[in-house]
This record gives structure tokens, sequence and C-alpha cells, in this order.
């Protein structure tokens, strides 16, 4: 138990570090592209989502987190022989 | 010829695909999920295999999550798609992706709910059908393990970066060149991120794999 929470603490402050290191994110790349190639293209659809309220490195920590605690509860069955 | 943006991204945002793509993507998408649905009867399946499913399932959710510096200032996210695929096959796959970008649209904005089948169909079906191609022609070829482990993986996350490409090339033609212009300076620009980002994802798989036989094996002895 003590070593799953401590991959995921390590697999979530991991993916908070990289996201806060602040270059420029595939989203926006994405978007840039589409917008050079369709001046004034806006989005026919956005949908409110906790980014909103959340910061996203903490989501994607917690993702980064919640992976990290499954592999080690897939790991520590497996090791007990399933 | 339209001024280019650096990069290009695996995930298609909320919104950026014209209709008339989103359902014709969603539809692409119908087959493969439904028989992923059939192969993944976790009710039907040998504990073991299930804990592979989770480990395979963990691992992607854990990578996606990565947002890896790159060069030249850009940064982008693993795909974390071959370990499921070389342990579980390609099958397996199209249920696990979809797991993740539904949870990332949903709760991070990462994606989007009307691209889904876009970027599943790139995640989910594309790269896993790589990575099988190109592990089972590794295999064939008798390359060592590792060896087929990493070209799986890069092949895997490349081809992955190549049919988002190729969705957005198919929605934004260039003005002048068409489609295989949009496509060839989409695909231009994600390479030079991308395939540094593979290479790490690749050692990351292999590490992954490796931790789980030692695990299957302990077990078996134990």
């Amino acid at each position: 138990m003590k070593r799953m929470g401590a991959a995921a603490a390590v697999a979530g402050a991991g993916a908070v570090a990289l996201s806060l290191i602040g270059w420029e994110s595939a989203d926006e790349q994405a978007q840039e592209a589409v917008y050079a190639l369709r001046p004034g293209y806006t989005p026919w659809l956005s949908l409110p989502s906790l980014a909103a309220a959340v910061p996203e490195p903490v989501l994607f920590g917690l993702q980064a987190a919640f992976g990290a605690a499954l592999i080690c509860i897939a790991f520590r069955r497996l090791g007990q022989g399933g | 010829m339209a001024d280019w943006p650096q990069r290009a991204n695996v995930h298609i945002t909320e919104g950026y695909l014209p209709i008339t793509h989103c359902a014709a993507w969603a539809g692409a998408c119908a087959l493969p999920v439904a028989w992923s649905f059939r192969r993944l009867d976790l009710g039907a399946m040998p504990q073991q295999r299930r804990l592979v499913v989770a480990a395979a399932a963990g691992f992607l959710f854990a990578l996606t999550a990565l947002k890896l510096p790159s060069v030249a200032g850009s940064s982008s996210h693993p795909t974390g798609i071959a370990l499921g695929t070389i342990l579980l096959g390609p099958a397996a796959m199209p249920v696990l992706a979809l797991l993740v970008l539904v949870f990332q649209a949903l709760l991070l904005a990462h994606g989007g709910l009307t691209t889904l089948g876009a970027n599943l169909f790139s995640l989910g079906v594309i790269g896993p059908m790589v990575v099988w191609l190109v592990w089972k022609a590794a295999g064939a070829m008798r390359l060592s393990e590792p060896t087929s482990v990493v070209l799986a993986t890069m092949a895997g996350s490349t081809g992955t970066y190549v049919a988002a490409s190729l969705q957005l090339a198919l929605a934004f033609p260039d003005d002048a060149g068409g489609v295989l212009a949009s496509f060839g300076r989409f695909a231009g620009i994600f390479a030079a991120t991308q395939i540094p980002v593979a290479v790490v994802e690749a050692f990351f798989t292999l590490a992954l794999l490796r931790a789980l036989h030692g695990a299957t094996r302990r077990a078996v002895a134990s």
C-alpha cells in the first residue's frame, strides 16, 4: 500500500512538474495550425470541464497518479500469483 | 500557402473538426470498438490476464498524462499504447484508449467528445495496428525482444501522430496544395517533436514490460 502511494505520488508529481515546464502544449499547437490555415476559424462547440476550475497540471498529475496506482495494484496482485 | 505553426497534436480539440468528419471517424471506430469490447470480456478472462489489462490501462493513463519536453521548446504526450498491444493484442486497445480519451475529454478538456472518434481512431486503432505489425515483423526477423519492443513502440507512437496529421489535413486542406500538402506539412512539423518523445516512450514501455515479466515469473516460481 505504501509503495502504491509512493508510486502514485511520484507519477503525479512528475506529471505536474513536466506540465509546468511551460513549453507550448500540443493542444495549443494544433489550434495554431488550424488558425493558420483558416484565419478566423471558430470551433463550433466548446464544452465546460473541470479544467476551467482546476489547473491543468493538477489534473494531469491526478491522471498520472491514477495510472501509476493501477499499475501498482496489478503488480502486487501478479506478485501474489494473481 | 498558409503560414504554418511549428507543431501538431495527437488529440484533436473539441469543435475543431467539421461535424461530418466527426461522424465519419466515429463511424470508422464503431466496428473496432465493438470488436474490442467483445474480446475484452473481463468476466470470462483468467485473473492473471485481467491484471495485465489493468497494468496496460494504468500505463496508458500514466503515459498520456505526461507532457514530455522535446526539441525546439515543444512538448508532446507519449501514447502508451505499445505495452497493451504487445501483451494483449491490438483488439484490446480501442476500449482502453476509449476510457482514457473520455476521461481526458470530460475532465481535462483535452481532446473532446465531438473529436472522440477521430482521436480514438488514431490512438486506439491505427497506433496499435502499427505496433502489432512492427512487433510481428520484428519477431519474424528474429530481432531481440528489447529491439522489437523499442521499434514497435516508436512506430506505433509515430503512426498515431501520422494518423492525426491525416485527420487534420483532411479537415483543413491547404488552399494551394490540397490535402497532400497539408498532410506533408503537419507530418513534417510534428515529427521533430514526436520522434524524441517516441524514443523515451519506447524505453518506458520496455522497462514496464520487463518488470511485468519479472513479477509474473516470481509468482509462478513461488
